[in-house]
């Protein structure tokens, strides 16, 4: 069929490499550090050692076994607690109005402000013998020594759960609102209500949903360093972390990164499997009903207000408490090496988050400057978005050891303390690019490519078309998922830990050596600082995505 | 003949001038296994209007898209204004067909003003490029609405500047997608007349996509009916309508009893026929078609019905259903309990039926003669 193909003269074949670079260019980013990581696992090349059998692991199969058991047995506890909270918490807020129901859904998301490492440190300062607990135990005259050290596995779950459960609330809140309002307005006018709604067919609806945040929080969890050393959990990130850091053996933390790598491909297909009818419920253009908040009284809104604030305390309140008791009855850090701390922060998540949301854009948009009709469901974007899916579980740590793989490949210099911007910058970049890529490309596929075609028809060329359609109106997504990065890799600690160059302090870095040096109560200005600066972006993102609704995307209204 | 002579040029580019803006020859195109479209061909003369027709999933909106080179088909050809745009070996960038489209949820950009919107496919060579669009705006009575972005906008609104863009762009041929299907019926016809004066002035070569007879009837000067994705049907509105000649295109213009021919035979004044409710002599030129007709088709208002018994010569029916509707005062659905086979017949009446014993008088000679 149609052999020849009459293109505006300008840059055929230009546009033609610009789109091969756009589908290709992500793919082998993303895929380079982890070929690099599988080679080195099969010793393909040698960075170190001369063989690719450990000697650190030598022996050590039932510690192995331990390390995997805390590891599933956290993930799966944080994902359990993480799946209660989120769910009820939309639920709720969703369908029922109640005293404090403006304020819980504008607290709701603001636990993602606290990392699992700070909360691990508030939660046991609350409840140490200097803690305010304690103390007013000891002022009510009860127990004079009372103290709790909470430790292990279960602990470490359930701080994760609690610091995590946004992810499933946000993959809820606009489902619930929009394609699923429908199917569950028909259930109410067929009498179901209340907890009934919920469970059918409530949960069979929000399967997909809840699926998608879970794999986050699964995720997240595997990635967790600083929460579970803390909590004294050896988990396989933790044990992975000592085997670099502490015993130098690189082969023994290739093989466990190659363990939770391949974790992580397992449930992103999980997860995609999951999630694969997700796209049969996407509603067509039509205004979905709008099921007004019920109403509640008494003890029934009392009952509901204490169960949508009680995890905004736990993620959120507490450590904030925490925090300002440390801040008001112990000596502190410097303020100037906490603004020190803010500032790398800012310029290492701004600059990172830019450079990703560049290549996503890159790679959402290039491909459209040829001619084709099949780019959305392609295989280069389906391998690119499968990759970045995964690469975003692997845990940071597995992310810089690739990239030192790949650059003792190339043959740069292994050292992780010489290791510089740059192999920091990329190990972020490649965990991150997720982030940045899915929540672009389904905005594109949903918003944007629809405006194509009457564009073309104008006669406009493809790069008219990318630069004056395509990308303004990918801007507000752009903003948010540029505001999403930051956010994560505000908050991300092993990577950073392992790659900075020397005597570079993020907040994260900061907070965490207080800890490890057993003065976590040192950890209130820097802690202040990056839960002020999260509460910034998540602020931030709120509003933009205030303006992606009101700037044109509303319905029209009737004469 | 190969002539240098100018008067033959210039009689050759008027030749291609009077060329038709658009030709469709063959187009097929098959969606796996389902046949979208079946050789369809048909053209749209220079500053013609026409409507294509069809239940959904006729495939016309399909030949819209392939026409405008969205899609591509399996073969035939595409031609505007005399130049091929998509035979087996070539198709053309949809950018380059100068093809105006109109779609029926408008796809203004959101994130550009009207005139923005309006100004985006005009030429840059355009001289008052800003002038021509403010004409265009008032063309379509919304001078003021120029600063506006389309969310603020109402849905009548929008699609006037949704052609407004597309004739912004002087497209050789203006396609729409079933423009105004999602507005109210009478936005619809303040609309449609409107719509059709400033085509016919700009002399815009325009093939329109509707399911709605209204929509076809009020906008275009021939009427194309298609069905499971070929031509059935060509000709001016008021043809078609009174010699649908085949079931399709007489169920597109509304309810209509098909009634079996028992007997249909050429007699020297024209076709005898014969069904269960009566026999008659119909014209010579109600059927010029190859073979024979199946049905004789009857429509409501050939049937006059009554509740009074005594009134003899008709046919009895039982009362099923008798409700108001437009355009007729009463809408009667009777059911014949002596021809099971084929028993329900729509009848129309302006007094209520008292009874559920009906007589019904069939005027045959209203009767339009069809093929399948």
């Amino acid at each position: 069929m149609a052999t020849e193909t009459l293109h505006k003269p300008i840059g055929h074949l230009s546009a033609k490499m610009l789109a091969m670079l756009g589908k290709v260019g992500p793919v082998v980013i993303l895929a380079l550090p982890f070929l690099a990581l599988i080679l080195a696992a099969f010793g393909v090349f040698d960075p170190q050692s001369g063989h690719a059998s450990s000697s650190y692991l030598a022996g050590r199969e039932l510690v192995l076994a331990n390390w995997w058991f805390n590891t599933l047995l956290s993930g799966f506890v944080a994902m359990l607690v993480a799946i209660i909270l989120g769910t009820s918490m939309a639920w709720l807020l969703q369908h029922y109005s109640f005293p404090g129901h403006g304020l819980a859904a504008f607290l709701a998301v603001m636990p993602l402000a606290v990392p699992p490492y700070l909360a691990s440190y508030t939660l046991n300062g609350f409840l140490d013998i200097n803690g305010p607990l304690s103390r007013l135990i000891a002022a009510l005259g009860i127990d004079d020594n009372f103290r709790l050290a909470l430790s292990g596995p279960l602990v470490l779950g359930l701080v994760l759960g609690c610091q995590l459960y946004p992810y499933i609330y946000l993959s809820l809140v606009p489902a619930l609102s929009g394609n699923l309002a429908g199917p569950l307005a028909a259930s109410r006018t067929l009498g179901k209500r209340g907890l009934g709604l919920l469970l059918s067919p409530g949960l069979a609806l929000l399967r997909p949903f809840i699926a998608s945040g879970a794999a986050l929080v699964l995720m997240e969890s595997l990635n967790e360093y600083g929460a579970a050393a803390f909590l004294g959990v050896p988990t396989v990130t933790a044990g992975l972390l000592r085997a670099w850091n502490h015993a130098f053996d690189l082969s023994a933390a290739i093989q466990l990164g190659l363990g939770l790598a391949s974790f992580a491909v397992l449930v992103t297909i999980l997860e995609r499997f999951l999630r694969r009818k997700q796209r049969f419920g996407q509603a067509k253009g039509n205004r979905p009903p709008i099921i007004e908040a019920r109403k509640l009284t008494g003890g029934k809104a009392l009952l509901v207000t204490l169960v949508t604030f009680a995890p905004i305390f736990f993620g959120l309140g507490l450590p904030l408490i925490q925090l300002a008791w440390w801040g008001l009855r112990f000596d502190q850090l410097s303020p100037l090496l906490t603004l020190n701390g803010a500032l790398n922060t800012l310029i290492l998540s701004a600059g990172t988050g830019l450079i990703a949301l560049v290549l996503a854009l890159a790679g959402v948009l290039l491909p459209r400057l040829e001619r084709a009709k099949q780019h959305l469901h392609g295989i280069g974007t389906a391998i690119s978005s499968f990759l970045a899916d995964a690469a975003y579980g692997i845990p940071g740590v597995i992310g810089a050891l690739a990239v030192l793989s790949l650059a003792g490949l190339s043959g740069l210099s292994v050292s992780a303390f010489t290791s510089g911007f740059g192999l920091l910058i990329y190990a972020l970049l490649v965990r991150y690019y997720a982030v940045g890529h899915n929540s672009l490309h389904a905005n594109f596929k949903h918003r944007v490519v629809a405006h194509e075609a009457p564009a073309l028809l104008l006669g406009a060329s493809r790069f008219r078309i990318v630069w004056s359609i395509d990308l303004p109106l990918l801007r507000p997504a752009a903003i948010a998922a540029s505001l999403m990065l930051m956010l994560d890799i505000s908050k991300e600690l092993s990577a950073t830990l392992l790659l900075r160059p020397l005597g570079f302090e993020t907040l994260a870095t900061l907070l965490y050596e207080q800890s490890s040096q057993e003065l976590p109560h040192l950890n209130a200005l820097p802690g202040f600082a990056l839960i002020g600066v999260s509460v910034v972006i998540i602020l931030l993102t709120r509003l933009s995505r205030l303006r992606t609704w009101r700037k044109g995307h509303k319905e029209p209204t009737n004469e | 003949m190969n002539s240098t002579n100018p008067i033959s040029i210039g009689s050759l580019l008027a030749s291609q001038e009077k060329s038709p803006a658009l030709e469709v020859l063959g187009l097929s195109k098959n969606y796996g296994t389902k046949k979208a479209l079946d050789s369809l061909s048909f053209e749209v003369k220079s500053c013609e209007i026409v409507a294509l027709v069809g239940e959904s999933g006729s495939g016309k909106s399909t030949a819209l898209q392939i026409i405008a080179g969205l899609q591509e088909a399996d073969s035939g050809q595409v031609r505007i204004q005399g130049r091929t745009v998509f035979d087996e070996s070539i198709s053309v960038d949809p950018a380059l067909r100068h093809v105006g489209m109109v779609f029926q949820d408008t796809a203004l950009f959101p994130h550009l003003t009207v005139e923005d919107n309006i100004l985006f496919g005009m030429s840059k060579q355009e001289k008052n490029r800003k002038g021509y669009a403010k004409s265009l705006l008032e063309l379509f009575s919304l001078p003021d609405l120029g600063k506006r972005y389309p969310h603020e906008l109402s849905g009548g609104q929008q699609q006037r500047i949704g052609i407004a863009r597309a004739l912004a762009a002087k497209p050789r041929v203006l396609l729409m997608d079933e423009p105004f299907s999602s507005l109210d019926r009478s936005r619809k016809r303040e609309l449609l007349p409107e719509l059709r004066r400033i085509l016919k002035q700009s002399c815009t070569s325009s093939l329109v996509v509707s399911h709605d007879e209204e929509e076809a009837l009020a906008l275009a000067d021939r009427i194309i009916v298609i069905h499971q994705g070929g031509k059935v049907s060509d000709g001016i509105p008021e043809d078609l309508y009174r010699q649908p000649r085949l079931v399709p295109v007489a169920e597109y213009f509304g309810m209509i009893n098909l009634i079996p021919l028992r007997k249909c035979e050429q007699c020297p004044e024209g076709w005898q026929i014969e069904t269960h409710l009566g026999q008659t002599v119909l014209p010579k030129a109600s059927w010029t078609s190859q073979g024979l007709p199946k049905y004789l088709g009857l429509r409501a208002e050939s049937l006059a019905v009554s509740d009074q018994v005594a009134a003899a010569g008709g046919h009895a029916c039982r009362l099923l259903e008798q409700r108001f509707a437009l355009p007729h005062s009463l809408a009667v659905v009777c059911v014949d309990d002596a021809h099971p086979a084929h028993r329900i017949l729509y009848a129309q009446s302006d007094a209520k039926m008292a009874s559920t014993k009906l007589v019904v008088q069939a005027d045959l000679s209203q009767g339009i003669l069809l093929g399948e």
